[in-house]
């Protein structure tokens, strides 16, 4: 006779069963589960004891805003709310037209119900859900918990305007906002400035409804008059301005003319309008202030975010230096690309006026000497030994160097490698100097490895068309390469955002965790030794935010796995 | 439509190009150099190394290094902290992120999951808050003083003063770890002697028996003869050095015997072995389980009950697999081990800062030697992780 | 009669026999006028391993050679030299006139003026079917984007499958994909387009449409090399066929007089081999 379903024929029950094979297969397994059971329980216990009973963690709820954003004058907190919303509303629209690309590559996934939608983020993301959670407990107003909602709206809504809506609408958007964005930020408050951002709108409106794209050379024309307009208010001598205005003319013209062959997109619209509310963003939050204003978690991802992004010019640069390659052909086509990337940091600073005791002057003329490098080296792709020697020097090198140590050479020592005239530049941006070139080397060793699973009919099939070196590099090899390693970048970003730690202890300015010594010795809790209760805090956010992208990164690296290739 | 049969001209010749591009690319770098060396002249900067010989003025804690010995001899200290932490980490941490990631393939559940959530947690976190935590938190809020001593003789004794354990050794008399007692070289240099030997000894033994094993047929019971091997090398030595076995016993409010370490060395090397064993285990999982995957055998392989051949079939491939990425993991561990001037353990970057700030030093040639330093020992240890890897193919085959 | 000997470059003193070869001469040539490519005495090592030895061939306008051979012998490393994909270490390449040198405007000039279709296709995956087409005639020939597109609908129509332009290469099948690799070649309008075994990476049942395209494409004049396995097209569509092994070119001659009577052993063996195995006509 049968037994009924779900209960096996021998009388045992599914727990005993469970337990019998997970904990108690053999004698020797048994021994391991109580021996280990007994040590995990025992530092469990320890563990809970500190975090429930003993832990005293008034100085973090009492502190939280200054872990989060150090010393940032609380009146001024909407530049930064604005920022993040508008972070999120980015992040959101790339991550929206992502999934609808790949939807096109490799065919529309399996619908799925938005119960068990929401169900599945709520299993993938549950550290990140608990970690705000937690914060928002121990926030003492409600402000954060509308930010938080904020946030978690504007990215849900960009992520499915970017699924949805067509491409052009959303490309003219990203275009009009930039503007206005830039707008905003970068002329003072006159009543020019509501008419100016009255017209652009407008503008884009009309374009939208007309155009199927707006033109990239309109957005290279504006930077450029942009650019020379400012140039001529700025405090410089005549024969500078001249020098400047001359400069800003040629590089416009230069991008107007190979501009159209451009395949424009929303990726590009992104990366450009991304790189223009960057800078204004970073010039929003430092006016009131100043770098020394910054301070807590935000210090830590801005270094995280500057020394990515920086870095990537150089570390693609390296990367193809180290690749053999097919012979060459024009240097003109490497010049003019390396004096049209590098022409808008260039123009953006020289319109702040080159002030070398200005951080931010400085960040940006890093930027410029990136971006020029990048155009000019990727303009010709050979089997050149001298070149992979420059590469391999480099990228070995640094590799070789602790991180800790650069930092504090940085700190001390930076200054001597410059002229004499110069200012010595702020600690943060010494910081994201340091953070620029360790991080180029590992990128490099990155998108090495990208370029090198490219399959070689690729390039082939772009010389047989008549391609140059040039643009193969560009529109072929780049685009693939870099796709296929964005997992590893994420991970190096990671690892990256962890490391800003570093500079704090390094070089004594309040990112998260060097924070803590200021916050413990303020009157109420100097001298109770609380160390391992902030320790223990800045650890738990960033375990919460490293293990969420972490995660979220393997989810794409098998994403971006399915598919034809 | 052309017709050259001759040579084109040099600035359309693929060739000239590919020369004069790269030439370009070397002068511009020597340019930024000499601009560089320009700018430090301007600045009256000049980088001497003759403070080498002058008085350090430092003292470092846990030692007995006196305040009017020179420079030069505070950083070979440093430098021999530095070696210490990293050896020790490197064995270590290789134990230990080898259990962890069998660990996570166990059947055992207890195992599997505290296994993979301390993974999980470790890698994810910035390495410094770990010095941090292990050293203000565990060390020093945990550990009790030498009053209330945990007292666990004869493996060891552990207060704030420092932790002590048994250790082999052939100076008997009392040793911490983290600073030298007189500069006493003796006592190191026979130890380092005897795993040499003894690493020497097995690899020829080794590499006879396989030989002979060729010849005959079957292994030629290599792995016994290198034990045998092994233990004459060792106990032969002991008795030529005099080692012996030393337990740390607490004597009042002091430990004698054993070998002692500080609690910044303690702290240093727990957050260090830690850090790396994490990141070893997943090496180790991701090598077992690819090589399990190709034999088909995955089921069997994972399940600690078939520790035979999981030791004998899966291990020995998967740590040939897994080597080259744990090598790399060893060059991080000697790269983070300068973070272990944050818990003031004297090795070479905190003594750096402390020459720093005591003004013994130019801050800029000092930092400069140091990332030298710095570079050689990631050369070093990336040279030898190679002919590790070299060696390990030849010898198996 | 046949001057074979002195035109192929292989061991001299081969008694000739009495031939029915039009074009036992390599360096002669079918369709109409002079030479569109013109190989004499190229030479290409690897090392110290040489896939080919003194090579002479000529192909004249509107010709369609099409070249067979055992794995090895040297097919595509030959045509690959013609554009420049590999570089050749001996002897002359012409195409159209213009000499491949270490000029760079001659390799420029060339790979403009000839298309090549690859094994594996090598379409660009993050680029629509529409977009891998018009790519080179924008970036190259600098062609306005709506003309390029006209220009790039008007192939895939050509080829049969205009339906899928918007398309991603990942979503199409291999012949379809190879018909798109085709397209994308013809919209540089080369004068000469080179295959290299456009089928042999194909499931059989999508063989036949890529063929007919390349048919057709024959039929319209293009001048073209094919290197295939697929003797029943080249019994079809090729005005000469071209039999190498070992890095020189064994044989030549018609369609007719190859396959009903070929000349040398080498070719009979070869000949054989293939036509024994389901490679039937």
């Amino acid at each position: 006779m049968s037994a009924p379903e779900g209960i096996p024929a021998d009388g045992t029950s599914a727990a005993l069963r469970w337990l019998r094979r997970n904990l108690f297969r053999s004698p020797v397994d048994a021994l391991i589960t109580i021996v280990s059971g007994l040590v995990v329980g025992y530092l469990l216990y320890r563990a809970l004891r500190f975090v429930f009973v003993t832990g005293r963690w008034d100085i973090v709820r009492v502190n939280l805003s200054r872990f989060m954003i150090g010393n940032y004058p609380r009146d001024e907190l909407w530049r930064i709310v604005i920022i993040v919303l508008a972070v999120a509303c980015f992040l959101g629209l790339a991550l929206g037209n992502g999934t609808k690309r790949l939807r096109l590559e490799h065919g529309p996934p399996t619908p799925v119900r938005w119960t068990r939608r929401a169900r599945d983020l709520g299993v993938r993301l549950w550290p990140l859900i608990l970690g705000a959670l937690l914060l928002l407990a121990m926030a003492e107003t409600v402000l954060p918990w509308l930010l938080v909602v904020a946030i978690v709206a504007t990215s849900a809504v960009s992520m499915l305007i970017g699924e949805r809506i067509p491409d052009r609408v959303i490309v003219w958007t990203l275009f009009g906002a930039t503007i206005v964005g830039a707008l905003l930020v970068w002329v003072p408050n006159e009543p020019v400035k509501a008419v100016l951002v009255a017209i652009v709108a407008a503008a884009t409106v009309a374009g939208g409804l007309r155009l199927a794209q707006p033109p990239a050379v309109v957005a290279w024309v504006l930077l450029g008059g942009a650019s020379g307009l400012i140039a001529l208010r700025a405090d410089l001598s005549t024969w500078m301005k001249v020098v400047v205005l001359g400069l800003v003319g040629l590089l416009t013209v230069a991008a107007v003319l190979r501009m159209h062959q451009l395949p424009v997109s929303v990726p590009f619209w992104l990366v450009l309008g991304g790189l223009v509310l960057t800078i204004s963003a970073v010039r929003l939050l430092t006016r009131p202030v100043g770098w020394d204003g910054w301070g807590g978690l935000m210090m830590n991802l801005f270094l995280a975010i500057a020394g990515i992004s920086l870095c990537f010019p150089l570390g693609v640069l390296l990367a193809l230096g180290r690749q053999a390659g097919n012979p060459t052909s024009s240097v003109t086509g490497g010049i003019i690309t390396a004096l049209v990337l590098g022409g808008i940091p260039l123009a953006v600073a020289i319109v702040r006026g080159i002030n070398f005791g200005d951080s931010l002057t400085v960040t940006l003329l890093i930027a410029a000497a990136g971006f020029a490098a990048f155009g000019f080296f990727a303009g010709q792709r050979s089997t050149l030994p001298l070149l992979r020697a420059v590469s391999v020097g480099y990228i070995e090198l640094i590799r070789g160097m602790p991180l800790y140590v650069l930092l504090l050479i940085s700190f001390a020592a930076l200054v001597f490698f410059f002229p004499e005239d110069f200012n010595t530049p702020g600690l943060v941006v010494r910081a994201i100097v340091v953070f620029t070139l360790f991080t180029a080397a590992y990128v490099a060793e990155i998108v090495r490895g990208g370029l090198q699973s490219l399959p070689k009919g690729q390039t082939e099939a772009a010389q047989a068309l008549g391609l140059s070196p040039v643009k193969t590099t560009f529109l072929i090899v780049l685009p693939q390469a870099l796709r296929n390693v964005i997992p590893a970048l994420v991970g190096q970003f990671i690892s990256l955002f962890k490391d800003t730690t570093l500079a704090g202890a390094a070089m004594g300015f309040g990112d998260m965790l060097n924070i803590g010594e200021a916050i413990r010795s303020q009157d109420a809790f100097a001298g109770a030794r609380l160390i391992p209760e902030t320790t223990t805090f800045v650890m738990l956010v960033f375990w919460v935010g490293c293990i969420t992208m972490s995660r979220e990164s393997q989810r794409l690296e098998r994403k971006l796995g399915v598919g034809t290739r | 439509m052309t017709t050259t049969t001759g040579r084109p001209p040099p600035w359309r010749d693929v060739r000239y190009l590919a020369w004069a591009f790269q030439l370009a690319v070397v002068g511009a770098v020597v340019v930024f150099v000499l601009w560089i060396r320009n700018n430090l002249k301007q600045r009256n900067f000049r980088i001497r190394y003759e403070y080498l010989d002058e008085r350090s003025g430092i003292p470092i804690t846990g030692s007995d290094f006196r305040q009017t010995q020179p420079v030069g001899d505070a950083i070979i200290e440093g430098l021999a902290n530095t070696a210490r932490l990293v050896v020790a980490g490197v064995v270590l941490a290789t134990v230990l992120g080898t259990l962890i990631g069998i660990f996570r393939l166990s059947q055992n559940l207890i195992l599997r999951t505290a296994a993979q959530w301390y993974v999980e947690v470790v890698r994810n976190v910035p390495l410094i808050a770990i010095f941090i935590i292990m050293y203000s938190g565990v060390a020093l809020n945990y550990l009790p003083n030498p009053r209330l001593s945990l007292d666990w003789t004869p493996i060891a004794v552990a207060n704030t003063r420092g932790v002590s354990t048994a250790w082999y050794r052939a100076d008997p008399s009392r040793y911490r770890f983290g600073g030298l007692y007189t500069f006493d070289a003796t006592a190191n240099w026979k130890f380092a002697m005897m795993v040499a030997a003894v690493i020497a000894a097995v690899m020829a033994v080794r590499w006879w028996r396989l030989r002979v094993g060729e010849r005959r047929g079957g292994t030629g019971q290599a792995g016994a003869f290198s034990v045998i091997a092994a233990l004459i090398v060792i106990v032969g030595l002991s008795v030529a050095f005099g080692f012996r076995l030393t337990t740390p016993e607490l004597d009042g409010l002091r430990t004698s015997g054993g070998i002692e370490m500080t609690i910044p060395f303690f702290a240093a090397l727990s957050a260090l072995v830690l850090y790396t064993a994490s990141h070893v285990a997943e090496i180790v999982r991701g090598s077992i389980q690819a090589v399990a995957k190709g034999q088909g055998e995955a089921a069997d392989a994972l399940a600690l009950s078939g520790s035979q051949r999981l030791r004998f079939v899966v291990l020995p491939q998967a740590m040939r697999i897994a080597l080259p990425p744990i090598g790399n993991q060893y060059l991080n561990l000697a790269k983070n081990s300068s973070l272990a001037a944050v818990v003031t353990f004297p090795e070479l970057t905190k003594i750096t800062q402390l020459l720093i700030s005591a003004s013994t030093v130019p801050p800029v040639a000092s930092l400069l030697l140091l990332l030298g330093i710095y570079l050689c020992i990631s050369l070093v240890l990336s040279i030898f992780v190679n002919l590790l890897n070299r060696r390990l193919r030849i010898v198996e085959r | 009669m046949t001057e074979r000997n002195e035109g192929m470059g292989m061991s001299a003193g081969e008694a000739p026999a009495a031939a029915t070869a039009v074009f036992a001469d390599a360096t002669q040539m079918g369709g109409s006028g002079e030479a569109m490519i013109e190989l004499s005495g190229v030479v290409k090592r690897f090392g110290n391993f040489t896939a080919l030895h003194d090579i002479n061939l000529n192909v004249g306008r509107r010709e369609v050679v099409v070249v067979i051979g055992p794995s090895g012998s040297g097919k595509s490393t030959m045509i690959r030299c013609i554009n420049r994909l590999e570089q050749h270490d001996g002897g002359r390449i012409l195409v159209d006139g213009t000499e491949l040198t270490q000029d760079i405007r001659n390799i420029q000039e060339i790979r403009r003026e000839t298309g090549m279709v690859f094994q594996s296709f090598n379409l660009f995956p993050h680029l629509s079917v529409l977009d891998n087409v018009t790519l080179a005639p924008r970036q190259v020939r600098k062609l306005p984007k709506r003309a390029a597109e006209e220009l790039g609908m008007a192939l895939l129509t050509h080829v049969r499958i205009p339906d899928q332009a918007k398309k991603y290469p990942g979503q199409l099948s291999g012949g379809q994909q190879q018909r798109v690799a085709i397209a994308r070649a013809l919209a540089m309008k080369p004068k000469v387009m080179l295959f290299d075994e456009p089928t042999s990476a194909l499931d059989p049942e999508m063989i036949n449409e890529v063929l007919d395209t390349i048919k057709d494409l024959a039929s319209e004049g293009m001048t073209m090399i094919v290197v295939t396995h697929e003797m029943g097209f080249a019994r079809e569509v090729a005005d000469r066929v071209v039999f190498m092994a070992d890095g020189t070119i064994v044989e030549v001659g018609t369609p007719e007089h190859f396959f009903t009577d070929p000349q040398e052993d080498r070719t009979k063996l070869f000949l054989s081999q293939i036509l024994s195995s389901s490679h039937s006509a």
